[in-house]
């Protein structure tokens, strides 16, 4: 396995995390597509048969950002290994087109989303306001979209020349 | 063992798309330390607590070095939207500008009145507050907290509880101290609470952030002639900040009334913090510097009020 499988996964990830603490100047009402972004490239590379993004690397970056901002620690933890499971689950569609596997991804990020309101919602125990979820999951989109996507693109494409063959039973 | 000519098999360069995968016991076991570290969270455990504040601290140099290439950004950003504005901050400017300048006059009078009387009254004159500018490395708004992390601690002898403001106003207060940096919780989160004094009466009540980008008044007074646009600044009251710093404008209906904070706090490059060590600060100080005087569980008592007081 290629050296770039280890590092474009991990690196991305631990990236996008630490960029959802950095002060970018984002109003504060609508940072809540930043912890979201990490999300796009759990599922990405939980997709890639060939890449190495295991759990507890999922796990220790939700952490990361759990200390970082403060929250509850545990709480983006379980929404990153929520992202990692949804991935896991969709390679059962066996879904190839790039139109499918967006709207995957767009289903996982609602998904999360809800999620992420919900268990805000049960720690306070009170009703959020749920716009600033949903604003923060259209935005995540638009950036999986447009930015991040394409970038990960490039560093599998990079760490594509060392795929290794691979031997599968077919007609 | 099957032969690679069987019919049945293709060789051919591995897809893109995964097989099915299986989920593993780890990530089930995950999930649940994860649901488990949630309620601990919940619980509001100390261990936790301290070990958070740790981390956090020991990640303040890759926090340090990440925010180097946002500088940039930021700046870009700041530009684009300060020349959209750029008209109308114009002629804001220009308007403000003609009010200070009567202003100017009146506060130089009522400076030399103000101290002829303390000279007069015997006013115990007030210290000098000695301040250190920090920069902004991490910022921690989201559904939880409204808090920032600055880039210095106990090296520079800050402490918890010391005030946070920048050029508009008051930003928020010192929460958790590590040697090379400190977590600011700023005025609009959740769990600040800050004694205030507003309008030209000097009301008194609490300002309650709530996560939102407008903080709560509380405890004013029953009836309170509390008006829109009435300035906000801290009362002194407690000791944990000085008198006077500037929060905001009173805003909202009488029932629900909030303060437009001063300080844009979404967007802090650089804070303020202001070492004032108030009477509060000074005995919790001499009580924890004793701690051999007096027995254990006092010691202990006096540690956690410390604790308390920075927190609030």
């Amino acid at each position: 396995m290629n050296v770039m499988r280890f590092v474009a996964p991990i690196g991305s990830v631990v990236l996008l995390t630490l960029l959802a603490a950095l002060p970018l100047g984002v109003p504060a009402g609508d940072r809540f597509f930043l912890p979201l972004l990490p999300v796009v490239a759990i599922h990405y590379w939980t997709l890639r048969h060939d890449a190495w993004l295991p759990e507890w690397v999922v796990f220790l970056a939700g952490l990361m950002l759990d200390i970082l901002t403060h929250g509850p620690l545990g709480y983006w933890a379980f929404i990153y290994l929520l992202a990692h499971l949804t991935a896991t689950l969709s390679t059962r569609l066996h879904v190839e087109s790039t139109l499918g596997r967006l709207v995957l991804l767009g289903f996982a990020i609602l998904f999360l989303t809800v999620v992420a309101w919900l268990v805000a919602s049960i720690y306070f125990f009170e009703v959020l306001d749920l716009m600033p979820y949903v604003t923060g999951a259209v935005l995540a989109s638009i950036c999986a979209v447009l930015i991040i996507l394409p970038v990960l693109r490039l560093l599998d494409g990079a760490a594509e020349s060392g795929r290794t063959m691979r031997l599968t039973r077919g007609a | 063992m099957a032969r690679l000519n069987d019919d049945r098999f293709t060789l051919q360069r591995g897809g893109r798309a995964a097989p099915r995968r299986r989920v593993r016991p780890v990530l089930l076991f995950l999930i649940f330390v994860s649901l488990a570290l949630m309620i601990l969270s919940r619980l509001h455990h100390s261990a936790l607590d301290e070990m958070r504040w740790r981390i956090a601290s020991s990640l303040t140099p890759v926090l340090q070095v990440a925010a180097v290439p946002i500088v940039p950004l930021r700046e870009i950003g700041h530009a684009i939207s300060s020349q959209l504005d750029l008209t109308a901050e114009l002629r804001h400017l220009q308007n403000e500008n003609r009010k200070l300048n009567g202003w100017e006059w009146r506060a130089r009078q009522l400076a030399a009145k103000l101290a002829d009387l303390e000279a007069l009254a015997k006013v115990v004159p007030e210290h000098h507050i000695d301040f250190i500018t920090s920069r902004v490395i991490a910022d921690s708004s989201g559904a939880f907290a409204r808090s920032i992390m600055i880039n210095s601690g106990s090296n520079e002898n800050i402490k918890p509880g010391y005030p946070v403001i920048n050029a508009d106003g008051l930003v928020g207060r010192i929460v958790d101290v590590g040697p090379d940096s400190s977590r600011v919780i700023l005025a609009s989160d959740l769990n600040s609470r800050i004694p205030v004094s507003i309008g030209p009466s000097a009301i008194r009540a609490i300002l309650v952030g709530d996560n939102g980008a407008e903080p709560r008044i509380l405890y004013a007074p029953y009836r309170a002639q509390i008006a829109d646009g009435d300035d906000v600044s801290t009362s002194g009251m407690g000791g944990l900040f000085p008198p006077g710093l500037r929060i905001g404008k009173v805003t909202g209906d009488p029932n629900n009334l909030r303060v437009a904070l001063r300080a844009n706090l979404d967007r802090l490059e650089y804070v303020s913090v202001l070492k004032f060590d108030g009477p509060a600060r000074t005995l919790a100080d001499e009580l924890t510097s004793e701690p051999s005087r007096r027995s254990p569980r006092a010691a202990g008592v006096a540690r956690s009020t410390s604790k308390r007081q920075g927190a609030q």
